[in-house]
């Protein structure tokens, strides 16, 4: 995991705990509220590729894992393919895809350590996953058995499993980054 | 990782091609299941009445079971340990009329399979996430395709989603592990 956020070309500590869960907590209650702004207005079904889009956006500046920027390292390891050149106009006035030079491979990489706590965070993501579909699909389940039930909550059932399955595509994306960045202690400040 | 203890049909799960022969029957097991549940429902759509919903209840309980790992008595130990010790009895039909003994072994994992255990689930979440993607896309594209088909595959798609996220990482366990030194 990475100590510090740069974001617009701005280095941003975030060797706290603190500061990453307040930014945990941050960034799903903005998640949140962008699914509770677009329901009212197509009832996710227009709107919901901008979630999507919302997801990577979070993944790339803030959470990483699925995406070679952000605090966490790329899960696969891997380098994003070398660019020794910015893009003129987004990369030097937003800073926002800095250079990748042949040196910085190790960046992103995981060590051992890295490794296990990786591993570590997706089964706990995949119990909590495991355990949210399962409580939908009893809800389901009585749903179906209750006729009179079947109008509640006032959508659709086309709608309903298109937000489950919105729901469920975002959790996936990104609840192993939030769990590493929640779980991680302080990190130390090496000596200069 | 994997119970010696269990011996399903009484084969030994040694041998990492039984392991894989269970793999491959498990989930023909759930192709069927899921068949007869779509073909369940289409009776219910007609004539208004069918299985539904207790035959997909029965499955979601029993079916995932059969491998483990979310349960004691699989071939795969239980992920979370066991920690009730009536929870360890062997509950295969070979002892339904003799004495349950507790499966001592499968009480808890050991530093290496707690290791294994995690890494496992990583393939399965990526696996999982890239599944959970593509089923979203689909559903759009059946959505704007035939709304009237959309309710159906929605409920079908998700049903399959949550027997794959109950199973895969017992799958993927029993079919990579190498073959296992019996003990005598």
């Amino acid at each position: 995991m990475r100590a510090e956020l740069v974001l617009f070309g701005k280095r941003i500590d975030m060797a706290q705990r603190a500061r990453r869960r307040a930014l945990v907590v941050v960034l799903y209650a903005g998640l949140i509220a962008l699914m509770a702004i677009l329901w009212p207005t197509t009832h996710l079904r227009g709107t919901g590729g901008y979630m999507l889009y919302a997801v990577i956006a979070v993944c790339w500046l803030f959470l990483g894992g699925i995406t070679p920027r952000g605090l966490v390292k790329p899960f696969n390891g891997k380098a994003p393919r070398m660019q020794t050149k910015t893009n003129p106009f987004i990369g030097l006035r937003l800073q926002v895809f800095p250079p990748i030079l042949p040196g910085d491979e190790g960046e992103f990489r995981n060590d051992e350590r890295e490794l296990h706590q990786r591993d570590r965070a997706h089964y706990q993501a995949y119990q909590g996953v495991g355990m949210a579909v399962a409580v939908v699909m009893v809800l389901a389940m009585i749903r179906s058995m209750k006729p009179e039930w079947r109008t509640w909550p006032g959508v659709g059932s086309d709608e309903l499993y298109f937000g489950i399955f919105l729901g469920l595509a975002v959790l996936m994306m990104t609840l192993p980054q939030a769990i590493l960045l929640w779980t991680e202690p302080d990190m130390e400040e090496f000596p200069e | 990782m994997i119970s010696t203890a269990v011996r399903p049909f009484g084969l030994s799960l040694a041998l990492r091609t039984t392991r894989r022969w269970l793999v491959v029957g498990y989930w023909l097991l759930v192709a069927l299941l899921f068949v007869l549940m779509e073909l369940d429902e289409s009776k219910a759509l007609r004539r208004g009445h069918g299985l539904q919903p207790l035959f997909p209840l029965q499955v979601l309980v029993f079916v995932p079971a059969l491998l483990g790992g979310v349960k004691v008595g699989g071939p795969v130990k239980p992920f979370r340990g066991a920690h009730w010790v009536p929870q360890l009895e062997r509950q295969e039909i070979q002892t339904l009329f003799s004495k349950k003994e507790p499966i001592l072994q499968d009480a808890d994992l050991d530093e290496r399979e707690t290791l294994q255990r995690d890494r496992v689930h990583f393939f399965a979440y990526t696996a999982a996430r890239w599944m959970a993607i593509g089923l979203l896309a689909i559903f759009c594209l059946v959505a704007a395709w035939n709304p009237a088909w959309s309710v159906r595959f929605g409920s079908a798609s998700f049903y399959l989603l949550v027997l794959t996220l109950w199973s895969l990482p017992q799958s993927i366990l029993l079919w990579t592990e190498p073959d296992m030194e019996v003990e005598e």
